[in-house]
């Protein structure tokens, strides 16, 4: 439930301040919780919305930089506590 | 003491998994699926739809957060301010006497010169920036309204200012003029002379030409299509002696900010050579 409640804030909240907030909820997010695969959707759906430019960098965005910060937080999740470092 | 020890590598060797039941097994079958989804063109239309009908909400609890400054400025300030505005709207009733006229005699002229007549539509904006990306925005007219790739989009009547990028069922994406590496082919307005501007990014828009163009600030670059619409205006010159070059910083002639309609216009009915890229 936590989970859910948590992805349509960060799903309004982007929709509502601007592509950029994505940058910077999606990252404090991935540090407050483990395994956060739910970005990796979110970052696919508001890539369908907006546009950045042609090609496969620039047309999925943010869906790579979920991927990124998704893989990260996978990687390091035996190594670093992030909920005690915040 | 030995027997601990070889108790407790035992265990460990139990606990250890393989790739198969890792967690990284999971997000690769998770970015699978989303990747078996996006070659869906239903799902990018529903993701689309239901977008389309969140940024309505979104836009108006934005505009209601930027307004409670307004609610809490003071009386006098507000005086001030409703004095102003008052001018303003005297202004404007004048212009749209001017513009009345105009328009009338541009009908006229239309229907002498045996021109086909304006075949724009109004559609809202629906997100700009910084909602969406910059130099993009989201009108509320899509495919069911008969918008196309590439229809062009304007501000007012004579002012182009992109072309649709994008269309789904129930809205588009529009990409300014300023697009980063978007290039467009006009002329000045003034000497005819033609000049290629590039799309900087950000709301801004440049071109390099020889030193030699006669180019003063506040002139139009315009594109013709049949008829001639204005893209920018001259807004910084620099002087390269060196090279021999000038180049141009341009405005788009309309606050798009304060915009919240735009004409769409299709392509179809138009003989575009000039037009953007």
């Amino acid at each position: 439930m936590y989970r859910i409640i948590s992805f349509l804030l960060l799903f309004s909240a982007t929709i509502t301040i601007g592509f950029f907030a994505y940058f910077v909820f999606a990252l404090f997010y991935s540090f407050i919780s483990r395994r956060p695969y739910e970005l990796v959707f979110l970052g696919f759906i508001l890539d369908r919305t907006y546009y950045f430019g042609e090609g496969l960098l620039l047309s999925n965005i943010l869906f790579i930089y979920s991927i990124i910060i998704v893989f990260i937080s996978i990687y390091t999740e035996d190594k670093v506590i992030f909920k005690k470092i915040i | 003491m030995y027997y601990l020890k070889t108790t407790m590598i035992y265990l460990q060797k139990h606990n250890k998994t393989t790739f198969w039941q890792s967690r990284y097994f999971k997000f690769t079958i998770v970015i699978l699926i989303i990747l078996l989804f996006s070659f869906s063109y239903k799902i990018d239309n529903l993701i689309s739809n239901t977008m389309s009908s969140l940024f309505k909400p979104s836009s108006l609890v934005r505009e209601i957060f930027f307004y409670i400054p307004n609610i809490l400025k003071s009386k006098n300030e507000v005086l001030k301010e409703n004095e102003k505005l008052n001018q303003e709207i005297l202004g404007f009733v004048y212009e749209s006497y001017n513009y009345e006229l105009i328009k009338d005699e541009n009908r006229r002229l239309k229907e002498a010169l045996d021109l086909k007549s304006d075949d724009m539509f109004a559609s809202l904006i629906l997100a700009k920036y910084p909602q969406v990306a910059p130099d993009t925005l989201i009108i509320d007219k899509g495919s069911r309204d008969g918008v196309n790739v590439s229809d062009f989009v304007f501000a007012g009547d004579r002012v182009l200012i992109g072309k649709i990028i994008k269309v789904n069922k129930n809205n588009s994406i529009v990409m300014l003029n300023s697009f980063p590496k978007n290039i467009l082919y006009g002329f000045l307005l003034k000497t005819g002379d033609s000049i290629e501007i590039n799309g900087f990014g950000g709301g801004s828009l440049g071109a390099t030409i020889p030193i030699s163009f006669d180019v003063a600030l506040g002139d139009a670059v315009s594109v013709s299509m049949p008829y001639s619409y204005v893209i920018a205006i001259v807004d910084l010159i620099e002087e390269d002696v060196s090279s021999g070059s000038k180049k141009l910083f341009f405005r788009v002639p309309v606050d798009l900010s304060r915009q919240s309609v735009v004409y769409v216009r299709n392509t179809g009915d138009l003989d575009v050579d000039a037009g953007s890229n």
